[in-house]
C-alpha cells in the first residue's frame, strides 16, 4: 500500500502521476496499459480540484493506493463539495464539446467506480482496476 | 509546459513541450487564443514532444477547433505518439481531428482544404 496526501493544486499531478506510474510499474504494468490507469487517477484529481473544492488550492486530497487478491486499489477522500454520482453521465459518443470527458474516461478505463458520500463532508471515490 | 510559436506559408505552428493536462491547459489557451481571434486561422499543432494529455488538454483542442470552425481556420495536429494517440482513441476524438504524422503533412493538410 502506498499512501498520499497532496493539497488541490493542479501543479502538484505531474507529481502524482509519476508516483501511480511507479506504483504500476511494480505492479507489473508499463507502457499504454498503465499510463491508460495513470490517466484514470489523473481525471479523477481533477474532478476533486474543480468540482469537489471549486478550484480552490488549499483542499486536502488523501490519495491511496493497494493491491489485492487480483485487483488495484485506488482511493481518492476528499473533504469538499460531496460528488452525486447522479450527476455523472457519461458523455455521448457524438456529442463532441469540452467537458464531461473526464468521468467518461475514468469509466472506460477503470472497471469499477464507487463514490461514498456517507461521510459528513466530502467523498470517498474508490476506482478498482482488475488484473 | 514550454510552447514554441513559428509561422510557415501563412499557418501558425505551435511545438508543445511538457504534459497538456489541467495545469497547463490555461497557458495553451492563452496562447492559442493569440493567433485565433480574427481572419480564418491556419494553425497546426506540433505532439513530439507531449507525452501526456488528459481530458482538460482535449478540451482545449476542442474549443479552438470549435473556434476555428466558426472562422473558417483550420486546424492540424501532427506527429502525436502511440501513447498519447491512445487517449484521443478512447476519447472518440480520434476521427474529429485532423490528425497526421509529419509537419510537411500538416502544412500540406491545411493547404489543400
Amino acid at each position: 500500500m502506498l499512501q498520499l496526501s497532496f493539497k488541490s493544486d493542479a501543479k502538484y499531478l505531474r507529481i502524482i502521476r509519476a508516483s501511480v506510474k511507479s506504483f504500476l510499474e511494480i505492479s507489473g504494468y508499463k507502457g499504454k496499459d498503465a499510463m491508460m490507469i495513470v490517466l484514470a487517477v489523473d481525471e479523477a484529481i481533477c474532478n476533486i480540484i474543480r468540482h469537489g473544492y471549486n478550484e480552490r488550492t488549499d483542499g486536502i486530497i488523501n490519495f491511496e493506493m493497494s493491491e489485492s487478491e487480483g485487483k488495484l486499489y485506488f482511493r481518492l477522500r476528499d473533504y469538499g463539495k460531496k460528488s452525486d454520482p447522479k450527476d455523472f453521465k457519461s458523455r455521448k459518443l457524438d456529442n463532441v464539446r469540452p467537458g464531461g470527458l473526464g468521468v467518461f474516461l475514468m469509466q472506460k478505463i477503470m472497471d469499477e467506480i464507487d463514490y461514498d458520500t456517507s461521510n459528513s463532508t466530502g467523498t470517498l471515490l474508490t476506482m478498482v482496476k482488475k488484473k | 509546459m514550454d510552447i514554441q510559436v513559428d509561422t510557415k506559408d501563412g499557418i501558425t505552428l505551435f511545438h508543445l513541450k511538457g504534459d497538456l493536462d489541467l495545469y497547463s491547459s490555461p497557458q495553451i489557451r492563452n496562447e492559442f487564443s493569440k493567433h485565433s481571434d480574427s481572419g480564418a486561422p491556419k494553425i497546426a499543432v506540433d505532439f513530439s514532444q507531449v507525452e501526456y494529455i488528459d481530458s482538460s488538454g482535449l478540451a482545449t483542442l476542442i474549443e479552438l477547433l470549435q473556434k476555428l470552425k466558426k472562422l473558417n481556420g483550420r486546424l492540424c495536429l501532427y506527429n502525436i505518439n502511440d501513447t498519447v494517440r491512445s487517449v484521443f482513441e478512447l476519447a472518440k476524438l480520434d476521427g474529429i481531428f485532423r490528425i497526421v504524422e509529419t509537419e510537411s503533412a500538416a502544412l500540406d493538410e491545411i493547404q489543400k482544404t
